[in-house]
């Protein structure tokens, strides 16, 4: 690794400073488990790097008018014991669960997931079933952008070198409301998802009213199935049109041909995992 | 002895005293790296090394040219330069050396080297290598090995099967993944010599192949190894290599010099578990009576030889599995290709040709419609029969005993009969494998096969044990502790072990093959018996009772109605100058293997073992989940048996991997998981619940009539894995790893009604 400058900024004001003035080649630090790893291997060689791990002011859930609030320093762990978010945004809750091992998620950020932008974050497709914004800010104010305009691609995000992800929320959902995620890896931990599935939906008396899903792993960027999401409104939930949705959101996918998987094989899982989710919501019923 | 104990190194690891090389750090210290090649094959057209000299903080730049000795390090066959003269043949390969002020300056300088490559075309796959015309990896041919057993009459015999079965399997790339990764610290001594100290597993293999490159006498290098955090056969030859790129640069730059791989860099540089493909003709009759097995393997050598021609020894050997066949003929085959090399891991090439024949077993067992457990037990090896190389087992042949043992304790009858049906698109099934493994070097290794041990017992008593055999986790030293303190009656904290250091003990060959328990065991035995001829002697005397009644026990020496503490009797040795301290020898019983016919007694003696497993298949998305596997072994006496159930799940678990998950993938030479996010190895919550069964057929060679234990546990895991798929699937899956991919495309293309 090569050397280079360390900050610890002690305001979120201090951090935006700190970033406009190094400009492109500032870092910001969270959890480090995304950035240290790219340092290492030579992917970035900041010369500075702005750790914001003790801005404890971005760290925290609560629920504020309408909305669950998350404060981008909050861990995986965090997000997946919340009570909050296991109530408004369960799909977040098991997604947060799903990263890495119990170390990484002990380290890791909802932010730090959110602007690294990889196709497989475990958080972001159920962010986007969840209609969460991304509150990004510099020193010349704060604007919220949705979380599915956030990610350009692998790696590549709206954010300018001199903005921070300050927040993120998604609003508090009518009753009815419910999310799921499922997520394939080759192995039961410690798994980069081969394909994942988040689904959110308004159900009313076995009808589906509303219903998002988003893709992960199967695209450079999070997909949403719209087809599948036109098939499904508006009709109640058994086995033909389940399996008839669960194979054109396969088909949604522009998939990704890598080790981890082939096109053929991700269609075949996005088509399980929904499945496997609209499944289980049809048995609740 | 025979008690479950605390392995005696557990303290110190798990507080993390223990001292790994990496911990080591001395006064004036360099540290090395080494520059790979970027090309799986090329000439070398020139080095331009000027501009990493000239970085400050580099204190040497070394290319072959500079090797002092003879540049070469391969351990069976002289067919591996250490480093990378005219041409590369692997991208492990290394064309230079940086010693450095700091691993980061080092690095640095690697960049700074200009190499010109002249790329060549290459052979990737051992089929590609064997074709005619095909591109030379060494001027003499592809071909590195070809074996063969003849036994009985095939045509006889296939012609007397009711049935016929053929078929190929293909096995993978496996990576050893030992917790610790290689690393070396060389330091130079004022009299010239080197002494080096490593996370190595054949210390003595170091020792030869550093004199040999620095071109100094045997007795100016000693190697001593540092606590070593695994091998599982990856460091057997490999740290010969890394030690001796470290004693090189520390040969000239008369400083101390680390060399710690990363992970990535061990990955690319030290040798795989054998890529396979085998094909099985196999015959039965209707009663399940096995009469004919013809068998071809081809394996792929990769770049050097390694430790291929002994490998494909016991994959010739094994072929046929742990059953009675008249009519046998095998074909192995090794040929270089331009991927990494493939050497020595768990298991040595039996893994790979036990997946075949359990898999072919089992198939036939299916077409008789006949029980899996059945068929097995009607031609398994039992005492006197004749392995496919003629050798009649007169002594501890457990394999019975394991299978059904294996059969009741996983409940088979009831459970295979069970529905497998457990949801709409869960499915379970139960498979059954069975594996036997010559214990130690056999015929092929038979002149390395003796083993030394050097004991001291100490003026207040306590015992200390030098052991040619090293600890790398297995539990060797514990073992051997256990049955020096039960030889001499002392209690286990009497004695001590120490680190094998070549200074300390003469050449005992390596620690591979399953060996040390039984090797340095008998070693040690034998030293303690001088000693303790003398101290009866003594004690006889001093208790006026007749030695032959005299007894080690508790502490004290006894017999006649009298008794005289041990500590007491030792203090009276020292007294009358009576030596106390001995070498002890243990050599292999003779082994024999005749090139044409393949017929002799290839090891001295075996162990055996069966393995039932218990899976869950998800139809959608094809990904098995390996529930439990009940693991029967045959290991003569369990010295410890803590840790021959500790070494029966380990190879459980690493036999799950090699099952599903773990494929170190090349193409056209170039590594395509060259870190451990993309080579998968199974995680804890991926690891089943294994049920260790110990079986004991003594041994009469062995101390107190124990066998080897460490490879056997790996070596039939992925057959029952697959036998359990087809269980519960009917879909068989020829291919390793069983990705989820391959199977949800097998369960979709045979549209089985599920
Ligand atoms: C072994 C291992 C396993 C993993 N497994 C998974 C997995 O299963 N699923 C998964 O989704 N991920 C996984 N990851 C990736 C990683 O843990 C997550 O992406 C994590 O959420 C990153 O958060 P962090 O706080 O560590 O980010 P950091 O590494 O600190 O930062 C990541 C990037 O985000 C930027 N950044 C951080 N915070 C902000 C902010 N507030 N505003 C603007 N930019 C910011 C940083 O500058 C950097 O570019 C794994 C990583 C490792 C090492």
């Amino acid at each position: 690794m090569e050397t280079f400058r360390y900050s610890v900024p002690r305001s979120v004001e201090e951090a935006l400073h700190l970033i406009k003035e190094e400009g492109q080649a500032a870092k910001l630090l969270a959890g480090g488990t995304d950035l240290l790893v790219q340092m290492k291997e030579g992917l970035f060689r900041p010369s500075l790097v702005v750790d914001i791990g003790s801005l404890h002011q971005l760290r925290g859930i609560r629920k504020e008018e309408g909305f669950i609030w998350i404060g981008p320093l909050t861990t995986h762990h965090d997000l997946a014991h919340s009570a909050l978010i296991q109530r408004h945004g369960l799909a977040l809750a098991q997604g947060a669960s799903k990263v890495g091992s119990p170390q990484i998620r002990q380290r890791g950020t909802l932010g730090g997931n959110i602007a690294n932008a990889s196709p497989a974050a475990d958080t972001l497709p159920p962010l986007v079933v969840l209609e969460a914004e991304v509150q990004v800010s510099s020193l010349t104010g704060s604007r919220w952008v949705p979380v599915e305009s956030v990610m350009e691609g692998p790696s590549q995000t709206v954010l300018r070198p001199e903005e921070l992800i300050t927040a993120v929320r998604f609003p508090v959902q009518e009753k009815g409301f419910r999310s799921q995620y499922e997520k394939f890896g080759s192995r039961r931990a410690l798994s980069i998802a081969v394909a994942s599935v988040a689904a959110g939906a308004y159900q009313e008396k076995g009808c589906v009213k509303k219903i998002t899903i988003a893709l992960g792993s199967v695209s450079p960027s999070i997909v949403r199935a719209s087809q599948a999401e036109e098939l499904l409104t508006g009709k109640a939930l058994e086995q033909s049109l389940i399996a008839r949705a669960s194979t054109s959101a396969g088909q949604a996918c522009c998939p990704l041909d890598d080790v981890r998987g082939s096109i053929w094989y991700r269609r075949q899982l996005v088509a399980a995992l929904l499945a496997r989710i609209l499944q289980s919501w049809m048995n609740d019923e | 002895m025979g008690q479950p104990v605390k392995r005696i190194d557990a303290r110190s690891k798990v507080t993390g005293r223990a001292r790994y090389v990496a911990d080591v750090k001395i006064q004036g210290m360099l540290y090395g790296k080494m520059l790979f090649s970027p090309h799986a094959h090329a000439h070398i057209k020139g080095i331009d090394t000027s501009k990493a000299e000239g970085l400050p903080g580099v204190w040497a730049v070394i290319t072959a040219q500079h090797i002092p000795g003879e540049n070469q390090i391969g351990v069976v066959t002289p067919d591996q330069p250490l480093l990378a003269q005219e041409t590369v043949r692997f991208v492990g390969d290394c064309v230079a050396l940086v010693a450095a002020e700091s691993a980061s300056v080092a690095e640095k300088a690697l960049g700074l080297i200009r190499v010109d490559y002249q790329t060549l075309p290459g052979v990737y796959t051992a089929q590609e290598a064997l074709g005619e015309n095909s591109p030379l990896v060494h001027q003499g041919g592809n071909l590195l090995t070809h074996l063969k057993i003849r036994k009985g009459d095939l045509k006889k015999g296939i012609g007397e099967c009711d049935i016929l079965l053929e078929e190929t399997f293909h096995t993978q790339r496996q990576e050893h993944v030992y917790i610790e990764t290689i690393g070396a610290l060389a330091i130079p001594e004022g009299d010239g010599s080197m002494t080096i100290l490593g996370s190595i597993q054949c210390p003595f293999y170091v020792q030869k192949g550093v004199a040999h490159v620095l071109g100094l006498p045997m007795n100016k290098v000693r190697i001593v190894q540092a606590t070593t955090g695994g091998g599982f056969g990856g460091k057997e030859d490999v740290p010969s290599e890394i030690c001796g790129f470290a004693s090189l640069l520390a040969w000239k730059t008369h400083r101390p010099v680390q060399m710690i791989l990363t992970r990535e860099e061990d990955l690319r540089r030290s040798s795989k578990r054998h890529p396979m493909s085998v094909t099985y003709k196999m015959g039965a009759t209707k009663g399940g009576k096995i009469l004919c097995a013809q068998i071809e393997v081809l394996a792929d050598v990769g770049a050097y030889a390694t430790l291929s021609p002994v490998v494909m020894f016991r994959s010739t050997v094994h072929a046929t599995g742990p059953y009675e066949i008249p009519h046998v003929k095998v074909d192995t085959y090794g040929a270089y290709t331009n991927n990494i090399p493939s050497g020595a891991m768990r298991g040595f090439g039996t893994p790979e040709v036990t997946f075949a024949h359990e898999s072919m077993v089992d198939e036939l067992a299916a077409k008789l419609n006949m029980d899996p457990i059945q068929i097995r037990l009607i031609n398994g090896l039992r005492l006197g029969s004749q392995t496919a190389t003629g050798q009649v087992l007169r002594e501890s042949v457990g394999l019975e005993e394991t299978i059904v043992k294996a059969k009741e304790a996983c409940d088979w009858e009831s459970k295979r009969a069970e529905d497998k049906r457990i949801g709409p698109s869960r499915r379970r099934g139960l498979g059954a494998s069975a594996m036997f493994y010559g214990v130690s070097l056999g015929a092929k290794g038979w002149p390395l096969d003796g083993s030394a041990a050097a004991v001291q017992v100490h003026q207040d008593g306590s015992v200390s044990v030098a052991i040619g055999g090293t600890e790398m986790g297995q539990g060797a030293q514990t073992v051997v502790a256990q049955m020096a303190a039960e030889c001499m009656g002392l209690s286990l904290d009497r004695i001590a072990i120490l680190a094998t250091d070549t200074s300390l003990v003469p050449d005992s060959g390596p620690t591979v093959a399953s060996r040390t328990t039984v090797f340095s065991g008998n070693a040690t035995l034998n030293a303690l018996e001088q000693i303790k001829r003398s101290m009866t002697e003594l004690a006889s005397e001093l208790l006026a009772v007749a030695p032959e009644k005299l007894d080690f026990r508790d502490g004290q020496v006894l017999g006649g109605g009298k008794k005289i503490s041990f500590d007491q009797l030792v203090q009276h040795c020292y007294s009358r100058n009576i030596n106390l301290g001995a070498e002890g020898w243990f050599v292999s019983p003779p082994c024999s293997f005749d090139e044409e016919t393949g017929q002799g007694d290839a090891y001295y003696v075996y162990g055996y073992g069966t393995q039932i497993a218990e899976v869950e298949v998800d139809l959608d998305t094809g990904q098995v989940q390996v529930l439990r596997v009940t693991a029967a072994h045959d290991v003569g006496k369990a010295i410890n048996p803590q840790g021959v159930s500790c070494q029966i799940e380990g190879g459980v678990v690493q036999g799950v991997g090699y099952a599903l998950l773990e494929n170190f993938m090349m193409v056209k030479g170039q590594i395509q998981t060259p870190d451990l996010a993309t080579y998968t190895i199974p995680t804890s919550l991926d690891v089943p619940q294994v049920e260790p069964i110990i079986v004991e057929a003594i041994s009469e060679k062995g101390p107190y009539g124990a066998k080897g234990l460490g490879e056997q546990p790996i070596i039939p895991t992925a057959a029952a894995v697959a036998n359990a798929i087809h269980d519960a699937t009917g879909i068989r899956i020829t291919k390793l790893p069983i990705g989820p991919e391959a199977l949800r495309r097998a369960l979709l293309e045979e549209r089985k009604e599920l």
